[in-house]
């Protein structure tokens, strides 16, 4: 039945992979055409900051797949009516999402890496194998944390798969923005809470690792893929569930 | 014996069954149907007719008990060969009372007397059946 | 075999399905009419496994619901629920992947009577062609029990006789088939029991021929004043028209015929009910249809 999910993921993939191709095109027809538009500078800017920045290429695929088991709502008479537990369906059509945005998050990872090498500023990072190693495992967990929220939230809403994955957008980017605005206590308090199931939360804003939660990198790293995986169970749970 | 010789209409008010009862006595009275001719199997009639092939069994097994046909498991259904003529007598002669029945009670509710259709009836019978008359 | 005992599901305030009993015996085809929002499809939905019933069980030969019953039962949904962005072809390979018991002649076979073309996308499909494509996706894998939820809807005149043709070919292989249909002619047909459903509930079912045995009219007419024919044995029902009765002979329509000849009538007749005469008859709110 991950087969329908195979073919999405598919076209998904093709037109992302379009798209940044052009991004790439683009940047090396600039240079070519001469138009140094960065300075050469001493940065100190990690390499480890491009790999967690790769997190929007994970999240993007996430967008578009993470709908995909809530689009079979619709397909009940086909979905449903395979000989296999609605569980085991649904846990394929996630494994080959989680392959889908890894391969997403690799591809924006490559695009990062050569759009820097066109500009000519790759030699400018600081390399730290362990530390980068570190951010990857944070970076594709928060892009695993935020399908698996955008599937849990769909999960009982058939049709609104769409509309709730791209709201996911402005949501997290929201959290995080008025986390330190000053409401009233308790929508300070609940705005703080929402910080913990917010993916951009658990990324250092920098390549420094300044977390905007007060929790050790080891600790948010076990976090997000704890939620992610939670948030992924309850979503089967009430999709196979669901009434048609 | 073309299965198509036969045809049920849901639109013709007598349940599809009766219909096809009714039209494979005909076939046999007629002679279209001969003694020991196989009947088309179930499956091919309803298929043929594009009726419930369990209402067809029921058309088969309401001949069987009828004794106007034989059924032989594995070789299929056809006019009773033993008998033969007999049958088909029987079959004719229901079809015939039937028809007399209808027209007999139709006059009846039309205000005809008992008398005036005898002799509608002689009339119909010296027009169709002239050598009697000698 | 099907079988539903007191199956009940309420939404809400709404009694959907209300104690539906039905037992379709295998090899059986079951008609299931009622008008729209009679509780058919919400009957077929519990049966699916779709929506869960409140009350009252459902077993397919003998066997509760389970994943492994869809390997021997296809379903024909209301309105086709296809891919738009697939192709006919990749529809097949979805059941080429799921079913086990898959027949790949038998569907190319399909495709090639519906003229449907496997490279086509579904939502290029005109509505007939995609409940075509519903259809086949059902019956490609020769399911023994078969639920359709008015599996001729959109189609022409020449595909109705085809599906028609499809639903007997299944039967005649022995099949279990309930569907529902608003086409009273093609349930007539293909159907060997009826059940109607009204306000949720089953209000008459059992087999074709014996529903439309029992439902003969008598009609009788009379020179002198009408006898007391209410206490004729077999008869349930008595409407009087001047010097004419009708009476529901209850399956005794020749006994009562005869009855009603020796009180007298001058006109006797027995009058066949059609299927479409059953069901309007059940349906009837009191003349407010």
């Amino acid at each position: 039945m991950e087969y329908v999910e195979i073919l999405r993921a598919r076209r998904v993939l093709f037109w992302y992979g379009l798209v940044l191709l052009v991004q790439v095109l683009i940047t090396a027809a600039t240079v070519f055409f001469g138009h140094p538009s960065v300075h050469r500078g001493n940065s100190t800017a990690h390499f480890s900051s491009i790999v967690v920045a790769a997190l929007f290429g994970g999240a993007i695929v996430a967008t578009f797949v993470g709908a995909g088991l809530n689009a079979e709502s619709g397909r009940t008479a086909i979905v449903w009516t395979r000989p296999k537990a609605r569980d085991a369906i649904a846990w394929r059509y996630i494994a080959v999402d989680v392959v889908t945005i890894l391969i997403g998050y690799a591809l924006m990872l490559v695009t990062v890496v050569a759009v820097t090498a066109i500009i000519g500023i790759l030699d400018q990072f600081t390399y730290d194998v362990a530390q980068s190693a570190r951010f990857l495992a944070l970076g594709v967990g928060a892009a695993l944390m935020w399908y698996a929220l955008i599937s849990l939230v769909a999960a009982r809403l058939p049709g609104r798969g769409g509309l709730i994955a791209g709201l996911s957008w402005a949501a997290f980017i929201v959290i995080i923005a008025v986390r330190e605005a000053p409401f009233p206590l308790p929508l300070h308090a609940l705005i703080y809470a929402l910080n913990y199931i917010d993916p951009l939360a658990y990324i250092g804003a920098t390549g420094t690792d300044q977390p905007l939660l007060p929790l050790a990198q080891p600790v948010r790293i076990a976090m997000v893929y704890a939620i992610a995986i939670v948030a992924l169970a309850g979503s089967v749970r009430l999709w196979s569930t669901r009434e048609a | 014996m073309p299965p198509a010789f036969f045809s049920v209409d849901p639109h013709g008010g007598a349940p599809l069954y009766a219909q096809l009862t009714e039209q494979i006595k005909r076939a046999i009275a007629v002679g279209a149907l001969s003694a020991g001719e196989r009947l088309p199997t179930v499956k091919g009639l309803a298929h043929e007719l594009k009726l419930n092939p369990n209402t067809v069994a029921r058309v088969y097994r309401d001949l069987e008990r009828d004794g106007i046909i034989d059924t032989a498991p594995g070789r299929g259904s056809f006019v009773r060969e033993n008998g033969a003529v007999g049958e088909t007598r029987r079959a004719a002669t229901d079809v015939a009372t039937r028809a007399v029945d209808d027209a007999v009670r139709e006059a009846r509710s039309l205000g005809v007397t008992g008398s005036e259709i005898r002799t509608i009836a002689d009339a119909s019978i010296a027009r169709w059946y002239p050598e009697e008359q000698k | 075999m099907i079988s539903i005992s007191g199956l009940t599901k309420r939404y809400r305030d709404v009694l959907a399905v209300d104690g539906v009993t039905l037992e379709v015996p295998a090899g059986s085809v079951c008609g299931l009419l009622g008008r729209n929002g009679a509780g058919k499809t919400t009957t077929f939905k519990c049966l699916l496994g779709f929506a869960r019933p409140d009350a009252g069980e459902v077993r397919f030969d003998g066997a509760p619901l389970t994943p492994q019953t869809f390997e021997h039962l296809g379903y024909v949904p209301e309105r086709p629920e296809l891919y738009s962005w697939l192709t006919v072809a990749q529809h097949l390979e979805i059941v080429r992947r799921s079913q086990p018991k898959y027949d790949e002649a038998f569907a190319k076979e399909l495709l090639a009577t519906f003229r449907l073309d496997g490279r086509k996308k579904a939502g290029k499909l005109s509505k007939g062609q995609q409940t075509a494509l519903a259809l086949i996706i059902a019956i490609a894998t020769r399911p023994s029990i078969l639920i359709l939820d008015e599996p001729a809807s959109g189609l022409d005149p020449v595909m109705q006789r085809v599906v028609l043709d499809l639903l007997i070919d299944a039967a005649t292989s022995g099949a279990t088939i309930l569907l529902s249909s608003h086409q009273i002619g093609q349930i007539d047909r293909a159907a060997d029991r009826v059940a109607i459903m009204r306000d949720g509930a089953i209000v008459v079912s059992g087999g074709l021929d014996d529903l439309r045995e029992a439902a003969r009219i008598v009609e009788a007419t009379f020179d002198t004043a009408i006898p007391d024919v209410a206490a004729i044995d077999g008869v349930t029902r008595v409407e009087t028209a001047g010097t004419t009765v009708r009476v529901h002979a209850n399956g005794r329509a020749p006994a009562v015929a005869a009855r009603l000849g020796a009180l007298g009538a001058t006109g006797v007749r027995v009058l066949d009910r059609s299927l479409e005469d059953l069901f309007l008859d059940a349906v009837d709110d009191g003349g407010n249809r």
